[in-house]
């Protein structure tokens, strides 16, 4: 146990290294799985490759031909046991990251079942997005200010819960809502909606930005989630 | 001199147009398939390029940019990888089996020949649709987008046309005595690399023939309004496109079989593990599609259902990678050039499969979907792997194709370039993707999180594509500068290893005539 704590404090200090945000108190839900279920995969991915890299080398220095000619073919080889036993071992680290990804999925998947204390239709639309609190008048208001560059936030509190309905406006083209630092995304496609529940937000800042190519300003359409104390 | 006219047959106008020789067309895709490499890879250039410094540096315009990921991609995968495979199964698969040219030779040609008028209107319509043409984006009035739908589709009849030649020619033209267990893993590989190509190919021409009338004539077989959904698309497109990935891993796994055998001087390890395992991924691909769907319809049920037949990719993906590391157990190895191309063929795969299975974990996906870590993922397996394969069995065939030898020293350096190039590239994308970077993106305002992290590692990214520019131009240079000046040699002596024999000599060529 002790072991496998300082395994994971090499690697997330090689991953803040490289530049990953490393897990802290601070995210929500989906971020927080995220970086557990990246974490193990990461971990198990380079133990994988470092495998492959020293069985190689090793193989290589070991078998290396003195003299270039040899007499003869060599049999092909195989090893039954050995073929099934990495079978088996690759089967069985599949079924585990099949299994510890289902609960999240599920958790992420079901919004459409649940409800929030508020409910947000998010509207995409080339290059801004649009946000409308359901049922109250005149509350909708667009992510920024396309001439002065000015962003509006949406501003949310870390004591509610939310739902945010995403679509695209009718007639405008499939974008991507995604917010990196809450560890999500989800497409904004026109005629159709995309459920995503929010809650316990940690207070901060996070910005918006479009994942599925929408045409020239793809790259350029911010939006900024404000979550207040509440 | 032999080798002069045996290098320049290409010369003459009739051959280069009529020819109905095998080898001379295996060889026509391979210069059709370098051309497209050279001009593909100058438009990922350019946009690695004006992705070097943060803001717009006037490199490509943001209505440029998706004209060039559009047409980087699509020539790519059709014109590049694909063109070499069919390159590589038509200059080694008739004589590995034994036979004196393909099944329908005249055909052969066709298919080639329709790759050319394909290419032209792809490479003449630079429409912002990406390859993947979701609509409503690909919907637009735009004439460009026609052109590059009926390139596609005239690319996707020569496909299914070569796809069956191959079949037919190793179904019915092998040698006496060469049963199918006998096969070995490269014809096996453009087995089942054909089979995908001619089941698969049809669903995105009819899905390309719905969109140019949607487009043409208003049909609405992606809008809501009519029942449908945009949505409907990227289903149809995925249940091709996941497949044609295999179209382009396959034969460069073939490859990598050949070349790590040939040079530990053994036979493969766990034959009929392999070709069981090559079958897995066939069948497999077919059923993995909706993993490229998991944010665009995150409510849906059949999601789980996706991602479990995709994490059971990597049990065969697993299989055959400690395989081939196994081949060398035992070997007499022969370390030279193509047995390194190989070797890099493995790790590439394996940085591509680690990835694959990051990105195939929806909790993951969720994050990396859309953005560069999917980019880096998909590069390491189609450009450190199979573009190391393809690049071994080049130099491998050289002594075969040219009847003269490479210089070693500058292969041995292009090597070098190739990996460093390609492992800060591709893995400089994946760190870009885990810091949320999303992909086809012009430039990375300042929004971002992240935002200093990006600018270097975007950096390093642009260095890595220089590295692997580099590379390749030594390549290049080896390849021409050697078929003037290179010393003659015969392959057997050009290895000086005792190659069991791989393919059929003349005489069993006969032998077989004489059979039908
Ligand atoms: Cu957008
Ligand atoms: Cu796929």
């Amino acid at each position: 146990m002790k072991h496998t704590k300082r395994i994971c404090s090499i690697f997330s200090g090689f991953i803040s290294l490289v530049g990953v945000p490393s897990v802290s108190a601070e995210s929500n839900r989906y971020r927080e799985t995220f970086d557990q279920i990246f974490m193990i995969q990461l971990v198990l991915s380079v133990i994988i490759l470092l495998g492959v890299i020293i069985l190689g080398i090793l193989l290589l220095r070991k078998y290396t031909a003195n003299q270039k000619i040899s007499p003869k073919e060599v049999k092909g080889l195989h090893n039954l046991k050995l073929e099934i036993a990495w079978t088996l071992v690759a089967t069985l680290i599949v079924i585990y990251l099949f299994a510890i990804s289902m609960g999240p999925t599920e958790d992420f998947a079901s919004a459409n079942n649940r409800t929030g204390d508020v409910t947000i239709i998010v509207t995409a639309q080339r290059f801004s997005w649009n946000f409308e609190f359901e049922g109250v008048a005149n509350s909708s208001f667009n992510s920024y200010n396309t001439s002065s560059g000015q962003l509006n936030p949406l501003v949310l509190y870390n004591n509610q819960s939310y739902i945010l309905k995403v679509t695209a406006l009718e007639g405008d083209v499939i974008h991507s809502f995604f917010v990196p630092e809450l560890g999500f995304k989800v497409d904004a496609v026109p005629g159709h909606f995309n459920y995503v529940f929010l809650d316990d937000l940690p207070v901060g800042n996070y910005s918006v930005t479009c994942a599925e190519f929408c045409g020239a300003g793809h790259y350029n359409m911010p939006a900024l989630i404000m979550v207040l104390e509440g | 001199m032999a080798t002069l006219k045996r290098n320049y047959w290409f010369l003459d106008l009739k051959t280069f147009f009529g020819t109905i020789d095998h080898k001379q067309i295996g060889l026509l895709y391979m210069m059709f398939a370098s051309i497209n490499l050279v001009f593909a890879g100058y438009l990922a250039l350019v946009m690695r390029t004006e992705l070097f410094n943060p803001g717009l540096d006037g490199v490509a315009t943001p209505a440029e940019w998706g004209g060039l990921f559009t047409v980087h991609g699509t020539v790519m995968i059709f014109f590049v990888i694909m063109a070499m495979g069919a390159g590589f199964g038509n200059y080694l698969v008739p004589k590995m089996i034994g036979a004196k040219d393909l099944y329908w030779p005249r055909w052969n040609n066709i298919a080639f020949w329709m790759l050319v008028p394909a290419a032209i209107f792809v490479w003449t319509s630079m429409p912002p649709i990406g390859w993947t043409a979701y609509p409503p984006n690909s919907e637009i009035a735009n004439p460009a987008i026609d052109r590059w739908i009926i390139g596609l589709i005239i690319a996707g009849v020569s496909s299914v046309i070569g796809a069956l030649n191959f079949l037919l020619t190793i179904i019915h033209l092998r040698r006496p005595g060469l049963t199918w267990k006998k096969l070995d893993l490269f014809t096996w590989a453009i087995v089942f690399t054909s089979l995908i190509q001619f089941a698969a190919t049809p669903v995105i021409t009819i899905a390309l023939v719905m969109l140019f009338f949607s487009r043409t004539f208003g049909a609405p077989f992606f809008d809501t309004g009519f029942g449908s959904n945009p949505l409907f698309w990227q289903h149809v497109f995925w249940s091709y496109s996941h497949p044609a990935v295999y179209i382009m891993i396959l034969p460069a796994m073939g490859l990598t079989s050949m070349l790590i055998s040939r040079f530990s001087q053994t036979e493969i390890f766990g034959k009929t593990t392999m070709i069981l395992s090559m079958a897995a991924i066939t069948l497999l691909g077919f059923i993995v599609w909706g993993h490229h769907n998991f944010t665009a319809s995150p409510n849906s049920p059949p999601g789980w259902f996706f991602t479990f037949t995709t994490f059971l990719i990597a049990i065969p993906s697993g299989v055959k990678t400690f395989n081939w590391l196994l081949t060398m157990y035992k070997g007499k190895i022969v370390i030279d050039i193509p047995l390194l191309f190989g070797l890099s063929f493995v790790l590439g795969f394996v940085l591509g499969g680690v990835t694959g299975v990051m990105v195939n974990t929806i909790p993951l996906d969720l994050v990396f979907h859309d953005t560069y870590f999917v980019v880096g993922h998909f590069h390491f397996i189609i450009i450190g792997g199979a573009i190391s394969a393809l690049s071994g069995a080049i130099y491998f065939l050289y002594p075969d194709i040219f009847g003269r030898m490479y210089n070693r020293t500058i292969a041995y350096l292009h090597l070098g370039f190739w990996v460093v190039g390609y492992i800060l590239t591709f893995g400089g994308m994946n760190v870009l993707g885990a810091l949320g970077m999303p992909r086809r993106y012009v430039d990375y305002p300042e929004f971002l999180p992240n935002h200093d992290q990006l600018i270097l590692w975007n950096r390093i990214t642009t260095i890595g594509a220089y590295l692997q520019a580099f590379a390749f131009t030594l390549f290049a240079y080896n390849i021409v500068y050697s078929a003037f000046k290179g010393p003659v040699v015969s392959p057997d002596e050009a290895y000086n290893i005792a190659i069991p024999r791989m393919w059929a000599t003349d005489e069993d060529a006969a032998i077989m005539e004489e059979a039908h």
